[in-house]
């Protein structure tokens, strides 16, 4: 599979965020554990110009780089932890109340920086939530994704 | 200071001599609180709140609650205060410039938290959105209720329920009414939510 390629269903998609900070997670009521909230992604344009991309790994790729999940949290995200979901549960979000609004997530492969002398391992685990960039109802989408992904923590 | 807070998760029984500066100083915390909720509160809906009979009640109803609280406990807090914690949420994301907060999103959210907000609800906890919005969510019992803002004022009410399923995904522009039909659908989600509510969030004061 190729860089744009559709992620396997049951691929475990991987997603940092810091649980220190109150604008990338909001507490139930119930005292459970924290849930993601939009601001836990951050989001940038695409190549094409088309799309905004956030980052995600591919759990079973780790193991085969010989690196754990903890590898992925490099200086620049020290302290902070990890959400998941499978490729599927993205995929299978729904705005049913809304009409014309398909999902339109995508999960894909986007191994980076392909042949960087020096680069992490972690890079050949990376992926991508992909959102077009006009899409409308785009902060109900991003509400629905952090919704998604459940905190799995390393800790 | 140091307050002697009514709002944690759970509160000692104090000995007999500590109650009495315990309770001074909750009457300094709602002093001090009191004037900056309302203020904030009369800044956030001054279309409600901005009667003086207004302000009387809402002292007086989060007095009470918070006497109640230290007896009490759990999960138990005053719209008031609910709405102050929103409140303090939002000086804090706007004076980090997280956020772009217009007059047409304020005068919303102060719509949203006005219509929504009640007595031992859940939280509602604000935050800034990617594209520099805000977002006000409400979480309990495995229940979400999301309400994205639009810097045109316009927003979004978003409900997804404890099994994953959407409630309800409903579109208003900035100044439309709420039906009544719909307010009290929202209502009565939280009405759900607020069953489970146990503690409040870290942050909560």
């Amino acid at each position: 599979m190729g860089y744009g390629g559709e992620l396997a269903d049951d691929q475990i998609t991987l997603h940092r965020f810091n649980p220190k900070d109150p604008d990338h997670t909001a507490e139930p009521d119930d005292g459970s554990a924290p849930h993601l909230r939009q601001s836990a992604f951050l989001w940038s344009i695409s190549d094409d110009g088309k799309h905004l991309e956030t980052s995600i790994y591919q759990d079973s790729k780790l193991a085969k780089l010989g690196i754990t999940r903890a590898d992925t949290l490099d200086a620049d995200h020290k302290d902070w932890d990890l959400a998941s979901a499978k490729a599927a549960e993205v995929r299978a979000l729904k705005r049913a109340h809304v009409p014309d609004q398909p999902n339109p997530l995508r999960v894909v492969e986007h191994e980076y920086p392909e042949g960087r002398v020096g680069a992490a391992k972690r890079d050949g685990a990376h992926a991508e939530v992909m959102y077009p960039k006009d899409a409308a109802g785009k902060k109900q989408w991003l509400a629905l994704l952090a919704h998604t992904y459940t905190v799995d923590s390393l800790y | 200071m140091t307050y002697v807070s009514g709002f944690e998760s759970s509160v000692a029984v104090p000995p007999a001599e500590q109650f009495g500066a315990i309770t001074r100083n909750v009457a300094h915390y709602f002093a001090d609180a009191m004037t900056e909720t309302v203020q904030g509160i009369q800044a956030l809906m001054p279309q409600v709140f901005g009667s003086s009979a207004m302000t009387y009640a809402i002292h007086r109803q989060a007095s009470f609650v918070g006497t109640a609280n230290l007896t009490f406990g759990i999960g138990r807090a005053a719209r008031v205060d609910l709405v102050s914690f929103a409140y303090k949420r939002l000086q804090d994301i706007k004076s980090q410039e997280k956020a772009n907060v217009t007059p047409e999103v304020q005068a919303s959210l102060g719509a949203v938290l006005f219509a929504f907000v009640e007595d031992d609800g859940p939280t509602p906890q604000l935050a800034p959105t990617y594209d520099q919005s805000l977002e006000l969510q409400w979480l309990s019992g495995g229940m979400l209720l999301t309400v994205s803002f639009e810097s045109s004022g316009d927003y979004n009410l978003l409900a997804i329920g404890s099994g994953g399923d959407v409630v309800f995904d409903h579109d208003v522009a900035f100044g439309d009414a709420l039906s009544v039909t719909f307010v009290e659908e929202v209502t009565e989600f939280l009405d759900e939510m607020s069953k489970s509510v146990k503690n409040r969030p870290a942050l909560w004061r």
